[in-house]
């Protein structure tokens, strides 16, 4: 790996940097603008931008400790860029605040008179408490962030120790990180998606979260890789195989969102009780309908096709189309699953765009794009020592 | 004389080191323009089937008509039975009631391919085979083991038994063998 440095200076860790930062600023700045003129109708779009942002990190951080425990190709070729997207959760976490600042123009049951006049949400008022929400999601960001910064670091140390003394407390860790990330990950859509809906429950959505975020992880990872692989070290190491994995994996999620999808539809169809039915009443129809039906068109039927075609997932130029589609279609995912709860009352709503909701995304997937590959810049994009990296070169 | 015994033969078969060696010597076999020519590996190895050249399968595609048949079949059956044949009110819902009849679709579409995956394999490869001339070679065993095995058919029209087992000799196999019918 002599080239250590040589991918520093590809077009896409700068322009395309640069491109992400300007992008992110001036999303940003929309977002800012819709914070003070019109807070109520803007901060569903900034949760919804933050979440789909938020998704590549976290499901980068499940990827990441995913490959350390099943060993493999792919996970050496992915291991440094998902350090590099772990190495924003911090900053991500940072992001958070405006929610916080603009919860009671997001949650309905942070209104002490409202909740104080209902009789369910008097009951979940121990658990939707402002305080504890507050206190919940530093707790996620803490954890986040400390298994993010152990792994980086311990990467760091054993490139370094150049032997494998590391890797059985990696391995061990990251079989507790996943089980931390199966909590944290059950606790924060519960009060991130399902909260906005303070009635409804859904055991199935933590997993339908669960899965959004392992798609984008590996969604993010194919587009990275189609930018860099004709830049060393990965045009010498990332074989036709490897891209192959990565095309598996994205259409293992696609099919596991699915599932999880649709077995919360099939439970709440059967179950027809009166907390649930209104959540999907709200969200086919009224416009949202038709959201509901491109989602499975376009977010499953397609998708699945074109990914059951091996050509496609050798090829890193066509590749990069389905998961950059797939990409895109996660954000419509939580703009369904969030949006219906502020454009209507009761189990009514109307399907509602604004400015916001392209501001917030657009804003904060630049920034976020921008600091990653500040992070992917710092370090070789392959481990420095590997017992299996001899094999990465042998097809 | 060779001429009288190349028809008695099987082929030849040439045992290789590794992997790497295999994919060479399949390659160069391949070059020389034999056709009938198989290589036996202890585990699945991508190289070696592309210097075969050996990559149209039709096992995908049975795969894929198959669960589409399976699904549309699983369907169609619980469409039937709950509108048309025994239209019956559960919980009054309508008879029509499609979220309800997608497990069973999802059941039979895996079904159908996974079975369809499994017997179409079976049909196209022609296993089980209780018998194979190349078992009468007894190093042929470690071809589940440790051995990396190359073999030549002699109906291959530019098989000579002289001839390719020199050409074979020339690519450093461990050793070749006459491999009896």
């Amino acid at each position: 790996m002599s080239q250590a440095g040589a991918h520093s200076s590809s077009k896409f860790t700068t322009s395309f940097a640069n491109i992400a930062l300007g992008l992110g600023v001036l999303g940003l700045l929309g977002c800012a603008a819709g914070f003070v003129t019109d807070r109520a109708g803007f901060m569903s779009s900034y949760l919804i931008g933050f979440l789909w942002m938020a998704a590549i990190p976290l499901g980068s951080l499940c990827w990441l400790q995913i490959q350390y425990l099943s060993g493999g190709k792919w996970g050496l070729i992915g291991r440094r860029h998902f350090e590099a997207a772990v190495k924003t959760l911090p900053i991500v976490g940072l992001l958070f605040i405006p929610v916080i600042i603009g919860l009671h123009d997001t949650f309905e049951w942070s209104h002490a008179d409202i909740v104080a006049k209902d009789p369910i949400l008097r009951n979940k008022a121990k658990y939707l408490d402002p305080t504890f929400f507050i206190i919940r999601y530093v707790v996620y960001f803490g954890l986040w962030s400390l298994f993010a910064f152990a792994l980086n670091a311990w990467a760091r140390k054993q490139d370094q120790l150049k032997d494998m003394r590391l890797k059985p407390l990696m391995h061990n860790f990251s079989g507790l990180g996943l089980m931390m990330m199966a909590l944290t990950l059950t606790f924060a859509s519960t009060d991130w998606i399902m909260s906005v809906e303070p009635h409804w429950f859904s055991t199935m959505l933590p997993v339908i979260f669960m899965a959004t975020c392992l798609q984008m992880g590996i969604s993010w990872s194919v587009v990275v890789f189609k930018n860099l692989k004709d830049t060393e070290p990965y045009k010498s190491s990332l074989k036709k195989n490897q891209l192959h994995d990565y095309g598996n994996l994205l259409l293992a999620m696609t099919m596991f969102w699915t599932y999880c999808s649709f077995s919360q539809l099939l439970i709440t169809w059967s179950g027809n009780l009166r907390e649930e039915t209104p959540w999907y009443l709200k969200r086919l129809h009224g416009g949202y309908e038709w959201v509901a039906l491109a989602l499975v068109a376009l977010h499953f039927f397609v998708p699945f096709f074109a990914l059951l075609m091996k050509p496609i997932k050798r090829d890193a130029n066509k590749l990069v189309w389905v998961a950059m589609w797939q990409m895109a279609f996660c954000w419509v995912d939580f703009f369904w699953l969030i949006k219906p709860a502020f454009t209507g009352h009761g189990s009514h709503s109307e399907l509602h765009f604004s400015l916001w909701d392209f501001a917030a995304p657009i804003g904060l997937m630049g920034l976020w794009i921008w600091l990653y590959l500040g992070n992917l810049k710092k370090n070789p994009l392959l481990p420095e020592y590997d017992t299996y990296l001899e094999d990465l070169h042998h097809g | 004389m060779k001429h009288e015994e190349a028809p008695q033969l099987f082929g030849l078969l040439a045992e290789f080191d590794s992997a790497d060696d295999l994919t060479n010597a399949t390659k160069a076999v391949y070059d020389a323009g034999y056709r009938k020519i198989d290589a036996y590996t202890p585990f699945p190895c991508e190289p070696v089937m592309e210097a075969m050249h050996v990559h149209h399968n039709w096992v995908p595609l049975i795969v894929l008509v198959m669960g589409i048949i399976g699904g549309s079949t699983g369907f169609a059956m619980q469409y039937w039975g709950s509108v048309i044949h025994y239209p019956w009110n559960i919980g009054n819902r309508p008879f029509y009631s499609w979220p309800a009849f997608i497990p069973v679709t999802f059941e039979l579409t895996v079904l159908f391919a996974a079975f369809s995956g499994v017997i179409g394999m079976l049909l196209l490869n022609g296993l089980p085979q209780p018998y194979h001339p190349l078992f009468n070679v007894e190093q042929f065993e470690r071809a589940s083991q440790d051995g990396f095995f190359l073999a030549v058919e002699a109906t291959d029209p530019k098989f000579d038994h002289a001839e390719t087992k020199k050409f074979l000799e020339s690519l450093h196999p461990k050793e070749v063998f006459d491999v009896e019918p």
